[in-house]
């Protein structure tokens, strides 16, 4: 079962309505004692990355999911997740990620509209052995800071420079795009990648990937 | 480079859509647009029309965010703090501010709980003439004893207060590509808000406006795009 994790007050609806719309079990934790026993994990945006981890501190998460991760569970972090999943990042300097996924977040630009919320082609630049090609898709991107592409890096955009869309270190796995406002393409990479850390949907979804 | 957005504007009263046939619920009617190729959809509340409070904003903008797999923002005239506050809570990725709560404290202490991520503000700009040969200038006018301002200076005052989109229409349309050419330079996303002439809304588009947003109903968003796309623009399919 997958556990979304709710920090602050609002929740995630929609990435809620997707999971259920594709037939994934899950559950929302406000506190790590709410998480499900196994499964993957889930820390999702939108939001601001300092008040953010706070949130995190505050409800137990930021001592729990590095002991999740090295306990073997799967963590996916989507959005601002994926810069919460990294070292640190740009927008707060003062303070620092998990680290669970190698890298300083940076703010993009110079010289692009800020922020950046649009549809962008997404280009994959290696392959990972489980987890799903990005082949010539839009996805929706609504962000101000992105982490910069390495070797390791699995797909990335451009928006003034090239950033990051998807990173995987071990079962920590990161996308920059929000798929759940990506539309059906966004939903079926959704799929496809809870698929691939290790969830079963309970009924079946048909949405074209290619 | 990014796909210019396709954004049709769904307007609401009493949390029931307006429009004269189909679902009076939001959210079934944000499917509908989404099936024809919405690139995101834009709420518009028009106070006092229709049966009020058959759902409230909370509930209705719940039911779009579990249900939409696009983003969708609420337009409406925000009093408080709290009333935005509920709607980005309740799963809004964006809130539209009018130009009262843009120009009031508002503004600023929802960048601060926010970030400019979440928040875009309406600009109606219209042409006024100027005296002797000067040419004519886009201005805008506020609410209160402030006197119209410089369309353009108010969109960079904006921008610094915190906006992260403007929502931009512009009297005469037909007049508008220099102003949309002008505010493509402020650094931020700028919408050109259509009163639904294909053409028109093409040259904003050319001319640096990132979307358009154009009254749901008459045309489909796909219809928009295979007359837009004529115009060489890059659209997403």
């Amino acid at each position: 079962m997958i556990t979304l994790i709710q920090s602050g007050a609002a929740g995630p609806h929609t990435l809620a309505g997707a999971l259920g719309r594709m037939g994934f079990e899950y559950r929302v934790a406000r506190t790590p004692e709410e998480a499900a026993p196994e499964g993957l994990v889930v820390l999702t945006g939108p939001g601001l990355f300092e008040p953010a981890c706070a949130a995190l501190k505050a409800a137990g998460w930021w001592r729990e999911l590095p002991q999740l991760a090295a306990d073997g569970r799967p963590v996916l972090g989507l959005d601002l997740g994926l810069h919460i999943l990294a070292e640190g990042s740009e927008e707060d300097p003062r303070g620092s990620g998990l680290g669970l996924i190698p890298g300083i977040v940076r703010r993009l630009g110079p010289g692009v509209k800020m922020p950046h919320w649009g549809w962008s082609p997404v280009r994959q630049v290696s392959t990972h052995p489980l987890l799903p090609e990005v082949r010539g898709g839009w996805l929706f991107f609504a962000h101000c800071h992105a982490l910069e592409p390495t070797s390791e890096t699995l797909s990335i955009a451009v928006h003034g420079r090239p950033f990051a869309v998807m990173e995987a270190r071990g079962r920590a796995v990161g996308v920059q795009a929000r798929l759940e406002k990506s539309g059906n393409y966004g939903l079926a990479l959704l799929d496809r990648i809870l698929v691939a850390l290790g969830e079963v949907p309970q009924s079946g979804f048909e949405a074209d990937c290619n | 480079m990014d796909a210019k957005r396709i954004i049709p504007v769904l307007e609401l009263s009493g949390g029931q859509v307006l429009a004269g046939r189909g679902p009076r619920h939001p959210a079934e009617w944000a499917g509908r647009l989404a099936l024809e190729g919405a690139d995101g959809i834009i709420f518009r509340e028009i106070p006092g029309r229709g049966q009020p409070g058959r759902w409230t904003r909370a509930e209705w903008i719940r039911d779009v965010a579990g249900s939409l797999f696009l983003s969708f923002a609420l337009e409406a005239s925000f009093g408080r703090l709290r009333d935005l506050e509920e709607a980005l809570e309740a799963g809004a990725d964006r809130v539209i501010l009018d130009a009262g709560a843009a120009s009031s404290p508002i503004l600023a202490a929802a960048f601060a709980r926010f970030g400019r991520q979440r928040l875009a503000v309406a600009v109606d700009a219209f042409l006024a003439p100027s005296p002797l040969e000067a040419p004519s200038s886009w201005r805008v006018a506020l609410p209160g004893p402030s006197p119209e301002r410089d369309a353009l200076a108010w969109m960079a005052e904006l921008e610094q207060a915190g906006a992260g989109e403007i929502l931009l229409s512009a009297a005469p349309e037909s007049e508008a590509a220099g102003l949309f050419q002008d505010s493509a330079r402020l650094g931020l996303s700028i919408v050109c808000r259509s009163g639904g002439d294909p053409a028109l809304a093409a040259d904003a588009l050319l001319h640096g406006a990132d979307a358009v947003a154009f009254p749901a109903g008459p045309r489909t968003s796909q219809h928009w795009k295979s007359l837009l796309a004529d115009r060489g623009l890059p659209l997403r399919y």
